[in-house]
């Protein structure tokens, strides 16, 4: 009896063991990945804002005063393959459908720079 | 008297065996209970770090900022102009803005705690001179 005892928890300490270094590898996996998707939709967002939809003239291009008419679908498309997004959405209204993540960017628009928040979201 | 004694001693054995196994049991089941707790735990998941976006929302505000001419013959952030475009960047963004030069401005009610999330330092001309300043958001 007393050995039998001492067996089992050897045995689940093995168990324990092996199933805390699995763990531990498929979360750093996971984390790792997720990090990968939100740096890529951070960098989508950054050469949308400071060059993609940048105003562009006089050879010159202006970061943060953006040309809200080259963010098309197409722009969007074209920008979510380069990123090696799943999925990208990019506007100025929260986007009705779920993504795995969320940022808004600060952007000036128009004749008179009105300030406003653009939205990307992506994964 | 002899077979008295070795039935003594017998029972007192047997007694040390049950005593032996009822503690091994117990170390079973205080072990088993706190392995059930550590397997239970699903751990930590890791956040995730977004210190770039966030200086480059601080960039952002500053950049729009500097559009929209804010920073022209800069004398503080006293002006309206400032004040109002800090606010409109804090309803946008959720977050206080922070000047911090020779005077400090915020778009956030004074006297609460704030955190800082991140911050630049820029250079602005003020009266023909260069002035450094803090340029920050927070919480």
């Amino acid at each position: 009896m007393d050995a039998i005892l001492s067996l089992l928890p050897m045995l689940f300490m093995l168990a324990l063991l092996m199933k805390a270094s699995g763990g531990a590898v498929r979360d750093a996996q996971e984390a790792m990945h997720r990090q990968q998707a939100f740096d890529r939709l951070v960098s989508a967002a950054d050469f949308t804002i400071k060059s993609g939809a940048a105003v562009h003239g006089g050879g010159y291009r202006y970061p943060n005063l953006l040309d809200e008419g080259a963010m098309t679908p197409q722009y969007v498309e074209s920008l979510r393959k380069q990123a090696g997004l799943t999925a990208l959405y990019i506007g100025n209204a929260e986007p009705e459908d779920e993504y795995p993540f969320c940022i808004i960017r600060l952007y000036a628009s128009g004749e008179n720079r009105e300030i406003r928040r653009l939205h990307i979201c992506g994964g | 008297m002899q077979a008295e004694k070795t039935g003594r001693y017998a029972a007192s054995i047997s007694a040390g065996d049950d005593m032996q196994t009822f503690e091994a049991m117990m170390s079973f089941l205080v072990f088993t209970s706190i392995m059930l707790a550590v397997l239970e735990n699903p751990g930590d998941q890791g956040g995730i770090d977004d210190s770039l976006l966030r200086l480059q929302l601080a960039e952002d505000a500053w950049r729009v900022m500097y559009l929209r001419g804010d920073f022209r013959d800069f004398n503080g952030a006293g002006n309206g102009r400032i004040r109002n475009d800090m606010e409109a960047i804090s309803r946008e963004t959720g977050l206080c803005v922070f000047l911090m030069g020779s005077s400090n401005y915020t778009s956030c009610r004074g006297g609460e705690r704030h955190e800082i999330t991140a911050s630049i330092r820029r250079t602005v001309v003020s009266g023909n001179a260069p002035r450094s300043m803090a340029f920050s958001l927070g919480k």
